[in-house]
């Protein structure tokens, strides 16, 4: 049992985990299969997408009871993230309920300058637990999302976008970032090696 | 004979280039920042038309660029700034931006415009090299514009040639997007440079991350045939309270030369 693996299913950006974890001398094992998921040192639960057709995805194939049930540490990226929470606005999903908090779509009302989707570098505060030892307040971050994780007891991270919302969520062996730390340049390196070294 | 192939003909070696963003930090800022620029002895500028959703860009060049959109900065707005701009630039100047902006402005209209007004080439990052071939390439060759295709460490030996063969002016080879403390990176980018000049591309070389200062400038260009500067250059004219526009741009310019 020395291995990471990445769920694969149908909302992926597998690529550009892969290579993030190359650059940090790690390798991961793409699959779908139960036994190898649940035999791997730790999980990554990677995501584009959308909510509803992701889920449909997951159960079809019993993953969502898969995932719920994994005792090692899990990341969720992105949708991962949105995923792992109890309710998604997005085409009205019930999702995997592992984090309490709800996912809402952004709505820009007054303010007006800042569309939606977020694109781009925003800043996370408020930092928690291990997944961010060594990483300063205020760091920057990639996001691309239109959805966001609202705040609460699992917050680990904040970010302030229309209004502030959880770019990071935690609970037990679960973690979950909304950012793609695959992309979040020497922050987000820094990110995945602390989850490297999660026990 | 194009300007930027002219520049590198006549000069083969610490070519500087000064990327900024078009009307920051104000507005009516790109005329004069073009000339301090020139004034102050940068080789070629790569001028960049702000985007809201800037993909190919770190958060110092998105918030310029969010700077420059709130001041009001547009294809239209800064076409009508470069009108005269070549009876006193000349020095290569490259437009660099994103394709959404440019497709709603009309991408015909805006290379025609560009090459009209004396720009020498493109740079848009998100322009697969695939609709460049089949559908973009002959309007931007058309309008006589040049057009520089970006490498990374992970861009394989074959896809760099591939996009050596379709870039003309120069290649732009930049990082991957993490890196992994200061010696693994020196280590790293050497292999990846070393494995471009082992390719004996067609095109010359400028290299453009993490420079700062003098130091890293003249370290890249011992690996090319000069280096960009953007984002350590944005920040200097963030920086308040550091003498008017020209002499931030001299200071800066200096202190890497």
């Amino acid at each position: 049992m020395n291995n990471t693996v990445i769920i694969k299913y149908n909302a992926g950006n597998i690529r550009s985990v892969l290579f993030a974890l190359e650059r940090i001398g790690a390798e991961a094992l793409v699959t779908d299969e139960p036994e190898k998921i649940l035999s791997a040192e730790r999980v990554i639960f990677p995501g584009v997408g959308e909510a509803s057709s992701a889920m449909d995805y997951l159960r079809e194939r019993k993953l969502d009871q898969l995932i719920t049930g994994l005792r090692q540490p899990v990341l969720g990226i992105c949708l991962g993230l949105q995923l792992m929470c109890k309710h998604s606005e997005e085409n009205d999903t019930a999702c995997l309920g592992i984090f309490d908090e709800m996912v809402r779509k952004f709505n820009p009302g007054t303010a007006r300058d800042l569309k939606v989707p977020q694109i781009g570098w925003n800043t996370i505060s408020g930092l928690r637990t291990a997944l961010f030892e060594g990483v300063d307040e205020n760091s920057y971050c990639y996001f691309v999302h239109g959805y966001y994780a609202a705040t609460g007891s699992d917050t680990i991270a904040r970010t302030g976008y229309i209004l502030p919302y959880s770019s990071a969520l935690h609970r037990k062996n679960f973690y979950g970032v909304q950012f793609h730390p695959e992309k979040s340049a020497d922050t987000g390196e820094r990110i995945l090696r602390n989850f490297m070294k999660i026990q | 004979m194009s300007r930027i192939k002219k520049l590198f003909d006549k000069k083969k070696q610490d070519i500087l280039s000064i990327y900024f963003t078009a009307g920051f930090p104000a507005l009516e800022d790109t005329i004069p920042v073009l000339h301090a620029l020139q004034e102050a002895g940068a080789d070629m500028i790569e001028l960049g038309v702000p985007y809201s959703d800037p993909l190919a860009d770190g958060p110092v060049i998105q918030r310029s660029g969010s700077r420059a959109l709130a001041n009001g900065m547009s294809i239209a707005t800064l076409f009508e700034q470069l009108k005269e701009f070549r009876n006193e630039i000349h020095i290569p100047v490259l437009l660099m931006g994103y394709m959404n902006p440019v497709m709603q402005y009309g991408f015909d209209r805006f290379c025609q415009e560009a090459a009209t007004l004396g720009i020498d080439g493109l740079i848009l990052p998100d322009l697969p090299a695939m609709e460049f071939e089949t559908e973009f390439g002959k309007i931007i060759r058309k309008a006589g514009l040049d057009f520089v295709f970006l490498v990374t460490p992970e861009t394989s030996d074959q896809r760099v040639k591939k996009l050596d063969e379709l870039s003309s002016g120069f290649l732009y080879a930049v990082s991957s997007s993490s890196t992994t403390g200061k010696h693994a990176v020196l280590d790293n980018q050497e292999v990846y440079f070393r494995r471009l000049r082992g390719l004996r591309l067609k095109n010359p070389v400028m290299i453009g991350f993490g420079i700062r200062d003098r130091q890293s400038f003249y370290s890249a260009c011992r690996q090319a045939q000069g280096a960009i500067v953007g984002t350590a250059f944005i920040e200097a004219m963030e920086k308040e309270g550091s003498g008017d526009i020209g002499t931030r741009c001299k200071n800066f310019i200096q202190s890497l030369r």
